[in-house]
């Protein structure tokens, strides 16, 4: 069995405004030389804190942004140096939920038109006006919200129903993989586990392949069966979750395994000192 | 498949464009008010005017306002000033809607396109903007003025050119706020071209920022249309126009200042009106202060 | 009987009947609750719940159109803070009770250098009460020992920095710098690192424990967060749709919850204890934006053991408001 995301070397450098006239200031080395294969049908996490890179990792695999070197295939394809019109391919196959539930759907488009949005835009023979309607009512119904929630606008919702929105609407075109950016990081603690659940749900009917991006490392230990922990622009450590999270290697995981609060370890009487790493 | 129910949909959330139906600002009221009767007065002068606005009238020159027949009294050649004032609405009117309209049609695209093509095209766009800002928009009336020949059309089309700059930029700003967002992002990602991104998400998102700009930029053309009837570039005789009636009043100024008080107030309420249009409306829909919960 | 209140000296804090409503919504009804001296005390909540407004309430910092009822006493004020003067309470904020927020950014005056703004704090309250008077030299000696306090590096050159020249991490300890700058007899922190990554969350909740253990402050820390409010925490009040619903110990209201949304939110946040990628439980729906919250018990309307008793509001457990719960079928059965 082939991998479904395959990255290799994968660097991309951003160029910062000039600081001064006289010469051009060094560029922000975002990702340097990172990479994994993700095997059909895995869940995937990708850990780390701001500034390490994940986010905009993501956002290359979901071909949304070019890397300065390396290459990136997506089932089989090198998405990388492809002009927008050539990557139909990427589109129809991957789909990427976001972070923000309010910013990641546009405020003046009806739900209706914002799920329909992936068939619309590739939009092939046989995709008629009826065929994408029952479509939408289907994938409503499938993210537990109301057929009358069509009709409405995104701010009618609350932030959880917009992230089910969201996931709508990355379903539509039916991909294979699913790309999902701290999908839950905005939500209630409540609500949360219902959106988690909905994603592993899909994830597992679907047979999808997930990368699953998240700072919260409780969230990627439930969701993910291997996962690579990035820091400052480069992968640290990558192994099957247990086994990073139950031993790991990295001086680097270990301080952020032990950063995390951890109900557990809070009612053995651990306090703040015990994150820091210090009484030990 | 199906999934938990996510729970009702907030009733209390209203349907409806912007996020909170605050109710509307007094700028809003009161601009919107000025608005509506100079519209009104226009409709009205189609179908009624107490007189022929253009009738001379050597039997009743000069009258005074509060004359029987004449509310708003006559000029130096017998025409009723209450005719003159509605029918100059219509000019008015006429004035903004073509100068907003160039201005518009061609602003707007242009700065959708200066957010959205690669930098150095936008940056080209932008600085040529910059510099038609720098030539002053009465100048440029006069200028076409004296190669066009006089009349109010060819005045207005120049006041809108020379308005395009204001909403380029604002367009261009809004749009790259628009490009910057998550929603952006996932339209890609859903696979979006350029123009679809273009016409679906950032010109709705821009929209407001566009009617806000367009009332504002009705009130210059207002005023500027005043200023050239009054120099003798705009509305030609024997079309009424505010502008054109102050400049006929100069001579009488001191023998019958209510000539020029007349439409001077016209002017000056009716601009009042479409800034504070603009002003009401920038509250309610200016998405920096929607966001501020 | 003998409740915690008779004793413990007088607490800190002294909530009573706080009742907040803006517009035609009670956003906060009925609170009542105590911070004893040296005590740390979580406030947890989700959105719409009421908590931020609670710590604004507690420093008289209600936004405009807020009409407050009830009663909040500070330890060494003589006043109510409901309706005292914003000239009374301004003496006291940031002397007797100061706050850190959530956003590091805008908590700071980004013309001011930081040491300056520290120093303010500390020039304020000057000479007033028990304070000596300002002396400049003392002043800045202090502010540089405050910023070394909170482990900033080399502070005496960087309380002239400014603060878009520091990290959010760095900010924030600036802010801790600030709020315990005159030894404040309590301490209220707003998600205080919920902008922070975690290894900087971890230094700074160290931080800001080990600064108020230093000075005998009383904390009250707010959050959304469970496992931070077990780590940092003594005491927890659960608050949901503007009410407290549950409030006790913390190893015993999140080992053993007793009202039904307690135990909903330790479900839902339990991803140590779920088995990976099986479903994890769940609360139904969604939290009532503020206003919308059902009558009687708030919580009923996504309650999996409503019943139509639900629909009158539900009494305290006890006679104790630090202690208790406000469910007609509590988690483990009936007391």
């Amino acid at each position: 069995m082939s991998a479904s995301i395959v990255v290799q070397d994968v660097v991309r450098h951003y160029r910062r405004p000039r600081a001064s006239l006289l010469r051009p200031s060094p560029p922000v080395e975002a990702v340097k030389g990172v990479s994994f294969e993700v095997a059909r049908g895995e869940r995937f996490g990708l850990v780390g804190e701001s500034g390490s890179g994940k986010s905009t990792l993501l956002r290359l695999i979901g071909a949304l942004d070019r890397p300065t070197s390396g290459q990136i295939f997506v089932e089989g394809m090198d998405i990388t140096g492809r002009r927008e019109r050539d990557l139909g391919f990427v589109r129809s196959q991957l789909q990427v939920v976001f972070q923000d539930p309010m910013g990641s759907l546009d405020p003046r488009m009806r739900v209706r038109d914002i799920i329909a949005e992936p068939l619309v835009a590739q939009a092939g023979e046989g995709s008629t006006r009826d065929a994408r309607e029952a479509r939408v009512l289907e994938l409503l119904e499938a993210v537990g919200l109301p057929r009358e929630a069509a009709d409405r606008f995104p701010h009618q919702f609350s932030g959880g129903q917009r992230q089910r929105i969201s996931i709508a609407r990355a379903l539509a075109p039916r991909p294979t993989i699913l790309l999902a950016d701290e999908p839950v990081s905005a939500l209630d603690v409540s609500v949360r586990a219902q959106v988690l659940n909905l994603i592993t749900e899909f994830v597992e009917e679907l047979g999808l392949t997930l990368l699953f991006v998240s700072h919260d490392l409780s969230v990627v230990r439930h969701t993910c069966d291997r996962v690579a922990v990035m820091r400052a622009g480069e992968v640290v450590e990558l192994g099957p979750t247990a086994q990073v999270y139950d031993d790991p290697q990295h001086p680097y995981t270990q301080q952020l395994l032990r950063a995390a609060p951890s109900m557990r370890r809070a009612l053995r009487g651990g306090g703040t000192a015990e994150l820091v790493g210090g009484g030990s | 498949m199906s999934a938990q129910p996510a729970g009702p949909i907030d009733p209390t959330r209203v349907a409806g464009q912007p996020r909170v139906r605050r109710r509307p600002g007094p700028s809003l009221v009161v601009g919107g008010s000025i608005v509506a009767a100079v519209v009104l007065m226009a409709l009205l002068s189609f179908v009624w005017t107490p007189h022929d606005p253009t009738l001379v009238n050597a039997a009743a020159r000069l009258r005074d306002v509060g004359d029987p027949e004449h509310w708003l009294g006559t000029d130096k050649f017998g025409r009723d000033v209450l005719s003159q004032v509605l029918v100059g609405a219509r000019t008015t009117l006429f004035v903004g809607v073509v100068a907003v309209g160039v201005a518009g049609l061609l602003g707007v695209p242009l700065g959708v396109v200066a957010a959205m093509a690669p930098r150095w095209v936008g940056e080209t766009l932008m600085r040529a903007m910059d510099l038609l800002l720098a030539f002053p928009a009465l100048l440029l009336a006069i200028m076409f003025s004296a190669v066009y020949g006089g009349s109010t059309l060819v005045a207005m089309i120049a006041i809108g050119i020379a308005t395009v700059p204001s909403f380029a930029r604002i367009v261009r700003s809004g749009a790259l706020q628009v490009l910057s967002t998550e929603y952006v992002l996932a339209a890609r990602a859903a696979g979006r071209r350029s123009w679809g991104i273009g016409l679906r998400h950032v010109l709705p998102n821009v929209s407001s920022l566009v009617i806000v700009q367009a009332s504002v930029a009705f009130a210059i053309a207002v005023l500027a249309e005043a200023a050239l009837s009054f120099l003798g570039y705009g509305t030609p005789p024997p079309t009424p126009s505010w502008g054109r009636m102050l400049q006929e009043s100069q001579e009488l100024l001191f023998s019958a200042p209510r000539l020029a008080f007349v439409p001077g107030l016209a002017i000056a309420v009716a601009v009042l009106g479409f800034n504070l249009l603009g002003d009401g409306l920038r509250d309610r829909y200016d998405p920096r202060l929607e966001d501020r919960r | 009987m003998t409740t915690a209140a008779a004793v413990a000296p007088s607490p800190v804090l002294e909530v009573r009947g706080l009742s907040v409503s803006i517009g035609r919504h009670d956003l906060l009804h009925d609170l009542t609750f105590t911070v004893g001296r040296g005590e740390r005390v979580g406030l947890i909540g989700e959105s719409g719940s009421g908590k931020s407004l609670t710590s604004l309430a507690v420093l008289g910092l209600l936004p405009e159109g807020a009409r407050a009822t009830g009663s909040v006493r500070l330890a060494g004020v003589t006043h109510d803070v409901v309706g005292a003067s914003e000239r009374a309470m301004a003496s006291v904020r940031g002397n007797d009770v100061s706050m850190v927020f959530q956003e590091p950014m805008t908590a700071l005056n980004p013309t001011m250098r930081v040491g300056a703004q520290v120093a303010e704090t500390i020039l304020v309250h000057a000479g007033r009460g028990k304070r000596p008077g300002a002396d400049r030299a003392a002043v800045r000696q202090r502010v540089v020992a405050l910023l070394d306090q909170v482990g900033l590096p080399a502070p005496a050159e960087l309380a002239r920095a400014y603060p878009h020249q520091l990290s959010g991490g760095q900010r924030q300890r600036v802010v801790v710098a600030i709020a315990l700058a005159n030894d404040p007899e309590l301490l209220v922190c707003d998600e205080p690192t919920t902008a922070l990554d975690v290894t900087v969350q971890a230094k700074v909740l160290d931080l800001i424990v080990r600064g108020v253990e230093a000075r005998r402050s009383a904390m009250l820390f707010i959050t959304h967060d469970l496992p931070v409010v077990a780590t940092v925490c003594e005491r927890v009040l659960v608050m949901y749709g503007g009410r407290i619903v549950e409030a006790g110990p913390v190893a015993e209201v999140f080992t053993r919850p007793r009202h039904r949304y307690t135990e909903g939110l330790l479900g839902a946040s339990d991803l140590e204890g779920a088995r990976p990628g099986k479903p994890l439980t769940t609360i139904p729906g969604t939290v009532p934006p503020a206003g919308a919250f059902p009558e009687g018990c708030v919580f009923r309307t996504r309650c999996r053991h409503a019943t139509a008793e639900c629909a009158a509001p539900p009494p305290w457990s006890s006679a104790d408001p630090g202690h208790g719960h406000a469910c007609v079928h509590p988690a483990g059965g009936e007391r």
